[in-house]
């Protein structure tokens, strides 16, 4: 089994940054590069901005802080949710809690408390 | 009787180096003084960005060498200079995923043409060799599998139906690096693949001193591997 490694020309394994410390990995579970590969799962990409304002949106609306590895699928949520039909449902797995990030998001956001 | 390696009557000392460290002239200087010298073969190490089985030394060397801009193709055409002047056997010591993106097959080929020996590659498991297997059958190169004092006898079985060149023993559970002396289950592990295989073994990882190699050498071993210990005695001697 192999699987999608983020590496150079040489196959040097890249150094990474995401300010999800779960998604801060050059490589991902090879169940992924199956899903992918059969064609199962669509993979997007999310950016820090999109997934802090979703980390916001969640907060203040549900008064529930997600982490910010979910985060990246919240913003995609409602980044979705706006070309499809209101009584379209759509699941997001919440795979996390955000009180571990707190601290990332005030950084982020240049907040010192 | 167990096949000889090298078709030596005694043991080989195999020495590793890493071409590029601490610069590409020092290293090749380097290779031609240790096999004139006795070393019997060398094993030059592929720079790679993740080295899980090396300890501090040849991290530090391996990634000095990787920013000097030494990668599988400066590595390549080092061993074809080298094979210019001798004929000692020439192993690389490369991590799968640089293999794994120059491809397979155009490798071995290059491999093949510089009349390198084989490739010991210590993160590519028995359970997935056999692609490596079969491109190594077809440009005529010699196939090492590691195994480690965890590894069941069913397993170094299937890694013995594997193996055209030796079977490359890790003396201890954890990385490469220079040891004073080994634990008592190295030799307990060392003798029971001994007993096991008719393939040529070879013990690496940790040898930095004769007497060490003297408590191998009871066991029928075909050869060792130096590696971390001549950095770091290079490295104070050049200090």
């Amino acid at each position: 089994m192999k699987t999608y490694v983020l590496q150079d020309e040489n196959g040097q394994i890249k150094t990474t940054y995401s300010i999800a410390p779960g998604l801060d990995y050059p490589a991902v579970g090879p169940e992924h590069s199956y899903l992918k590969d059969t064609k199962r799962v669509e993979y997007v990409s999310v950016k820090d901005e999109e997934a802090i304002e979703a980390f916001e949106i969640l907060s203040k609306t549900e008064g529930i802080i997600p982490a910010l590895e979910p985060s990246h699928a919240l913003a995609y949520a409602i980044k979705l949710a706006r070309n499809l039909s209101k009584d379209k449902v759509i699941i997001v797995n919440l795979s996390g809690r955000g009180d571990k990030d707190i601290d990332s998001y005030l950084k982020f956001k240049g907040i010192s408390l | 009787m167990r096949e000889k390696l090298f078709d030596s009557k005694r043991s080989a000392l195999i020495c590793y180096i890493i071409p590029g460290y601490p610069d590409y002239e020092t290293s090749l200087k380097l290779a031609r003084i240790l096999l004139e010298n006795g070393a019997d073969a060398l094993e030059l190490g592929v720079p790679f960005s993740d080295p899980i089985a090396d300890g501090i030394t040849i991290q530090k060397a391996s990634y000095k060498a990787l920013i000097s801009g030494i990668n599988l193709k400066e590595v390549i055409k080092f061993a074809r200079i080298l094979r210019k002047e001798y004929s000692a056997p020439i192993y690389l010591m490369s991590y799968l995923n640089p293999l794994f993106k120059y491809g397979y097959e155009k490798v071995a080929e290059e491999m093949r043409d510089s009349e390198i020996n084989g490739a010991i590659i210590p993160d590519l498991p028995v359970d997935l060799f056999d692609d490596w297997y079969r491109i190594c059958e077809k440009f005529n190169l010699e196939t090492v599998l590691l195994c480690s004092p965890s590894t069941s006898l069913k397993r170094i079985k299937m890694i013995e139906s594997k193996t055209t060149g030796f079977i490359y023993l890790v003396s201890i559970f954890g990385v490469t690096g220079a040891r004073e002396y080994f634990p008592e289950y190295t030799f307990n592990f060392i003798a029971k693949v001994s007993k096991n295989t008719r393939k040529p073994i070879v013990v690496g990882f940790g040898i930095s001193n004769p007497l060490q190699v003297k408590e191998i050498m009871k066991y029928d071993v075909d050869g060792i591997v130096v590696g971390s210990a001549i950095l770091r005695y290079f490295e104070k001697e050049r200090k």
